[in-house]
């Protein structure tokens, strides 16, 4: 059986590992490296963010992240009407943004 | 971290305050982790120097007016030492303080690529190498432009210089075909106004760093975007340009930060890096997603 756990954010994927067990929460096969241990027995990523004593590693801290990205995204009124004026007025001259 | 401690191609890119070439993406996770501990670590050492300098320079004079109150209740040969080590003290305070300082690298900007890099790096071509193109010496006096006269609005008269820095140019292959790309230019405006004062004049300089993130998704043949993502009206746009017989989408933000005393270090963070290149992302249509 293949770990069912999703990869990636803009282009998710799922994992090809083997898997080696389950989620003790939401029973998703998991590969080892998709695996947090805790002390209500394995868990995957999203589970270990949610429940209490899983330890935080990178693939738990992409998740959270992730997670964030995919609720509406929100930006911040950062700026007064007076800075975007400033904005508008500030050249921009030989910047090409597709010249990378 | 010390600049010896770090790997060489770390080391190399410390030196030239750039990141340039083609890299592999777990060797520009390396060099990122190496750089941004550097960077931390030279901005505290910098942090502490100035708090060392302003205690030396606080107990020098502390000396001074110790030793000549020595020296009025008649202990003239004791008042005399405390006196000279006291200005002697301050002299080398001060010689000190106005050495130029030592370049950091810029943290924030750092953190920012390194953030953007951990969050995307699942969802990139394994086999296709990063393109980057990092400058990280800052507003320095080459990238200066000319003297701008403001109108004088009371004051003696007024006049700003305008920087551009074009930092960041990043470009990376998605698993899927799209290629995005991200570059940060910023523009340090600074302003001065000369105030009469008395009999002489007070120059007066304020600060501010306009950072506009351009991100771009090109399609690897035509598409028709589909999606419409969540645009902040007044500080993005979001627009399609024709490059190369393709339509890009193009995702614009612009960020503005303001200090009184000094050019403004803060940067965007990775997370807004990432938010924009989600957005475009989600125009792609369904079946590539």
């Amino acid at each position: 059986m293949r770990c069912q756990w999703q990869t990636g954010l803009l282009v998710p994927q799922p994992c090809e590992g083997m898997a080696a067990g389950g989620c003790a929460h939401c029973g998703r096969s998991l590969c080892m490296e998709h695996t947090v241990m805790g002390p209500s027995g394995p868990a995957c990523p999203s589970c270990a963010n949610t429940q209490q004593g899983y330890e935080q590693n990178e693939e738990t801290e992409l998740e959270a992240t992730r997670s964030s990205y995919y609720t509406q995204y929100g930006g911040a009124g950062y700026f007064s009407g007076r800075d975007r004026k400033s904005v508008e007025k500030e050249t921009t001259e030989g910047y090409d943004e597709f010249e990378t | 971290m010390r600049l010896h401690d770090l790997s060489p191609a770390a080391r190399q890119a410390a030196e030239m305050q750039a990141i340039r070439g083609e890299w592999e993406h777990a060797a520009f996770d390396q060099l990122l982790k190496e750089l941004v501990t550097y960077a931390t670590g030279m901005n505290n050492q910098l942090a502490l120097l100035k708090r060392w300098m302003i205690a030396a320079i606080v107990v020098a004079v502390w000396c001074v007016i110790a030793g000549l109150k020595v020296i009025d209740n008649g202990e003239g040969a004791m008042g005399a030492a405390i006196l000279v080590g006291g200005i002697a003290h301050l002299i080398v305070s001060v010689v000190f303080w106005r050495r130029p300082p030592k370049k950091a690298l810029p943290k924030d900007a750092l953190a920012m690529v390194q953030q953007l890099f951990r969050q995307v790096r699942q969802d990139l071509d394994a086999k296709v190498t990063v393109r980057v193109n990092v400058d990280l010496s800052g507003p320095t006096e080459a990238k200066r432009g000319e003297r701008q006269e403001l109108p004088a609005r009371g004051f003696a008269s007024r006049h700003q210089f305008v920087y551009a820095d074009p930092w960041c140019q990043l470009r990376l292959q998605l698993r899927d075909g799209y290629t995005l790309t991200l570059r940060q230019l910023d523009q340090h405006v600074e302003v001065r106004r000369l105030k009469r004062k008395g009999t002489g004049y007070k120059t007066k300089t304020k600060y501010k760093k306009i950072c506009r993130l351009t991100a771009t998704i090109v399609p690897p043949g035509p598409v028709e975007w589909v999606g419409q993502p969540w645009v902040d009206p007044t500080w993005e746009r979001l627009r399609v340009a024709k490059k190369k017989g393709l339509d890009v989408a193009v995702l614009d933000r612009w960020f503005v930060y303001k200090e009184k005393d000094a050019k403004p270090k803060q940067n965007p963070s990775g997370d807004e890096a990432v938010g924009m290149l989600y957005r475009l992302c989600s125009m792609r249509p369904v079946e590539a997603r």
